[in-house]
């Protein structure tokens, strides 16, 4: 259990390395994927 | 083996009462023997081997080692020379008792009670203040904390036996436990005893003594039965405070080095009765690498609602992101005074946007929604619509410190649920007050 806490963990601090690296975030607006232009909502433009 | 103390090989001697063979193990040890065939106990340090009373008993526990087993505990040879069943006052807690001999080593016991069994060596050198009532005792570097305290009354007896045993003697009796040692005391007005027992295995008994019949099945958790969950849950919470040092270690260094940079500000005015119209932003530019982006909306709101539909739209790739963002108030008063609820300003993070080149399609409406709410938003407001780049956030370190906390709790728990369970047969539990016991 001590080993698989210390994989979980240290997985855990990488993924949140890469995370704050590029700027993601677990609570955020960004429900909705990226898609083609227009393809989600509306294309006025 | 070579130089290995042997167990003894017994003098074999005849019941005075009966006439049936009677093997003496301990030759000059054994106080007593107790004939299998009519139950007399004779005095076997006595010439004549003169009966001393025919026990009136019932065997009422299944004896797994047998009288002249041979076997091994921790690596030394004993036999089984005899066995008791003892009881508490009132019978319904019964254990057994196998009295081992080795000519070098002397007399050990082996216990059994709920399936789970204690080597038991009697001290010649008895804890200080052995006298006293003490909730717990220092004994050789531990403290052993009071466990059991009643009284143990002989049932049953087979073999021989280096004191003269009786069935139904009764002595008071205080176990201290510092797993996987236990501390015993039994005594009566003549004498007191005190002895040390370790925790063992079943399985290293059953397999000691090559035992072929199924072990007594094992309930509960043991007085003394050593656990290591104690300490893979503090082990646990080590590295959790590693981890989380780690986290605000990154935290901190994001937060220091975050750009914090305005890509895009508008302020402008929502009126609900102009038709829907689309606005769009002029381009902005997104540096670096990938980054999140807050989208922050600032109204003059009173008892209404502003929503914004949007589209972030990378001009190079094609690509777009639709979100919706709304901030809302309302205020009122009551029996309580004035109330009030939401928020004119509201701010929306959107992840991991790469650089490039983006503007956004946005609408503004108020008017959506049921009437009640269409009545608070018909007023023209204005608002601000900032974006930045690069913010930091927290949420990843209140999710993360969240999951890795997940764990030590578990363990917590599981080393809690195993002590609690332990203390559950003791009147000394320190896991129970007497509250919750009404």
């Amino acid at each position: 259990m001590k080993l698989f806490y210390i994989i979980f963990g240290s997985t855990i601090c990488v993924l949140f390395l890469y995370a704050g690296a590029t700027g993601w975030s677990v609570m955020s607006g960004s429900a909705a994927t990226w898609g083609a232009r227009g393809a989600a909502g509306f294309h006025h433009k | 083996m070579a130089g290995e103390p042997k167990v003894a090989s017994g003098r074999l001697i005849n019941c005075t009462s009966c006439g049936a063979n009677i093997l003496i193990r301990a030759q000059g040890l054994s106080v007593v023997a107790v004939c299998d065939k009519c139950q007399s106990e004779l005095d076997t340090t006595d010439e004549t081997l003169r009966v001393l009373t025919t026990l009136k008993q019932r065997q009422r526990r299944a004896q797994v080692i047998e009288l002249g087993g041979r076997g091994r505990v921790h690596g030394n040879l004993y036999e089984c020379i005899g066995y008791m069943e003892r009881s508490d006052d009132s019978g319904v807690y019964m254990w057994s008792e196998y009295l081992l001999f080795n000519p070098a080593r002397g007399f050990r016991w082996l216990t059994e009670f709920d399936g789970h069994w204690n080597y038991t060596k009697v001290t010649k050198n008895p804890p200080r203040n052995a006298e006293s009532y003490q909730p717990s005792i220092h004994y050789l570097d531990k403290d052993y904390h009071l466990f059991h305290k009643g009284h143990a009354k002989v049932q049953f007896v087979r073999g021989e036996f280096n004191w003269q045993v009786k069935v139904g003697e009764r002595v008071t009796v205080r176990d201290y436990i510092s797993p996987p040692e236990m501390l015993s005391f039994e005594g009566d007005e003549k004498e007191a005893i005190w002895s040390v027992s370790t925790y063992i295995e079943a399985d290293k008994i059953r397999d000691g003594f090559g035992i072929k019949e199924a072990m007594p099945p094992q309930t509960g958790v043991g007085p003394n039965q050593p656990t290591t969950l104690a300490e893979t849950s503090s082990g646990i919470l080590g590295y959790f405070a590693m981890f989380i040092l780690a986290l605000f270690m990154l935290q901190t260094f994001f937060v220091l080095t975050a750009d914090r940079a305005v890509v895009f500000r508008t302020e402008a005015t929502h009126d609900p009765m102009d038709p829907v119209k689309t606005k769009v932003t002029p381009p902005f530019e997104l540096k670096g690498y990938r980054s999140n982006l807050l989208f922050d909306l600032d109204t003059n709101l009173n008892n209404g609602w502003l929503s914004v539909s949007a589209d972030l739209i990378n001009e190079e790739t094609g690509e777009s992101l639709a979100f919706e963002h709304g901030a809302e108030t309302y205020t009122g008063r009551d029996s309580d005074g004035t109330w009030r609820e939401g928020s004119r300003h509201a701010e929306l993070i959107i992840s991991s946007v790469p650089a490039g080149r983006y503007h956004i399609n946005y609408e503004t409406d108020s008017r959506s929604g049921p009437s009640w709410m269409q009545a608070n938003s018909m007023n023209p407001m204005s608002y601000g619509l900032t974006v930045w780049r690069n913010v930091p956030t927290w949420s990843n370190l209140l999710w993360a410190m969240g999951v890795l906390t997940i764990f030590p709790v578990f363990a917590w728990w599981r080393s809690r649920s195993f002590e609690v369970n332990r203390w559950s047969t003791s009147d000394f539990s320190p896991y129970f007050s007497e509250d919750e016991d009404d």
